[in-house]
């Protein structure tokens, strides 16, 4: 499966679906619907970021790591990509994402917005919340990354020393 | 606070240049054969997902002593590897060299049991997930899904009957008997 064109197939389609709803709510109660936002984050994220693909070759499971902001359309956002295939990890709403963390917007319309973790974030996660599962690539990717990533991770009080 | 800042910035560049032979050496392993077959097995059978296209094939007979090397390098194998084994276990030879650790947890994942140990990383929890996960062949079944081969002996007429149900409705004989248990304790 393709995930980044399942991604932006199913938000173009929840886009249409929120336009015509939207308009509804607007004639009946005088308010749109409000951005619903997809933070796609994890082993799945590295592998959306073509430099993250190239410099780290990640391996990943076949479940997606997402966590939804918005109203509570942001629920149905979920059962669509579920719906679509996509093995979306109930779990992801409990990931750490770092403070002040950037994403990388794959689709946005006024109604949905898919976005992806830049890795040197994720992997800031990773070393500090899963140190032992992640060890070898954040090794590799201190080597790529250098020091911008490992002033991010002793920033965020990670221990660097796990890595040696 | 100079002085402290340079020197520890002079830790971090030694700390990070002196993580490059290890890296090397990892990816010289993972770059083995017998790993990159582990990791195309795992990705065949829709497991894992690779950037990479790793030659590998569902007909694939792999060593578990390869299989640890690679979960060594990815513990992400460590994480599938009860749901490769119970789906596909005549792909996995050399049971005896897995960790004995090991052995015990993939034994209790195949029996359903619930546990809070981990290997590798990895927590039991997310090894388990996979148990229940349906992989893209069809022919393999989940755990809880997979049929239990069975001989019993019936009269005559009730296997007629089965079988003329099977005939009509297009199902197998033994979907008659499961349907009409289910219906049963409905």
């Amino acid at each position: 499966m393709d995930i980044k064109k399942t991604l932006v197939v199913v938000a173009q389609a929840f886009h249409e679906k929120m336009s015509a709803l939207s308009a509804l709510r607007q004639e009946s109660i005088g308010e749109k619907i409000p951005l619903v936002t997809a933070k796609i984050l994890g082993q799945c994220a590295l592998l959306l970021n073509d430099e993250a693909r190239e410099k780290l070759s990640p391996v990943g499971t076949q479940d997606i790591d997402i966590q939804f902001e918005g109203g509570i359309e942001r629920d149905i956002l979920k059962a669509d990509f579920i719906k679509a295939g996509l093995l979306v990890d109930h779990d992801s709403q409990y990931i750490w994402i770092v403070p002040g963390a950037t994403f990388d917007t794959i689709f946005e319309t006024e109604f949905v917005k898919v976005e992806v973790v830049h890795p040197l974030f994720n992997l800031t996660s990773k070393a500090i919340k899963a140190p032992e599962k992640n060890r070898e690539l954040i090794r590799k990717a201190l080597i790529e990354y250098g020091i911008e990533l490992l002033s991010l991770i002793k920033q965020h009080g990670g221990d660097v020393k796990k890595f040696k | 606070m100079v002085a402290m800042s340079k020197n520890s910035n002079k830790n971090d560049k030694q700390l990070i240049q002196s993580l490059r032979s290890q890296v090397a050496r990892t990816e010289e392993i993972r770059n083995t054969p017998a790993v990159r077959r582990v990791f195309g097995f795992l990705s065949s059978i829709g497991l894992l997902r690779t950037p990479e296209n790793h030659e590998g094939r569902k007909s694939t007979k792999l060593s578990l002593r390869d299989v640890l090397k690679a979960g060594k390098v990815e513990p992400r194998v460590f994480e599938v590897l009860p749901a490769a084994m119970y789906a596909y276990p005549k792909s996995f030879l050399h049971q005896e060299t897995l960790p004995e650790e090991l052995q015990i947890i993939i034994k209790a994942l195949h029996a359903g049991e619930e546990r809070t140990t981990s290997y590798g990383g990895i927590t039991y929890k997310e090894m388990k997930r996979w148990m229940h996960f349906q992989l893209p062949d069809k022919r393999t079944k989940p755990l809880g899904k997979k049929r239990i081969l069975r001989t019993f002996s019936l009269p005559p007429h009730t296997c007629e009957t089965i079988s003329e149900i099977a005939k009509s409705e297009g199902i197998s004989q033994a979907d008659v008997i499961v349907r009409a248990i289910a219906q049963d304790n409905h």
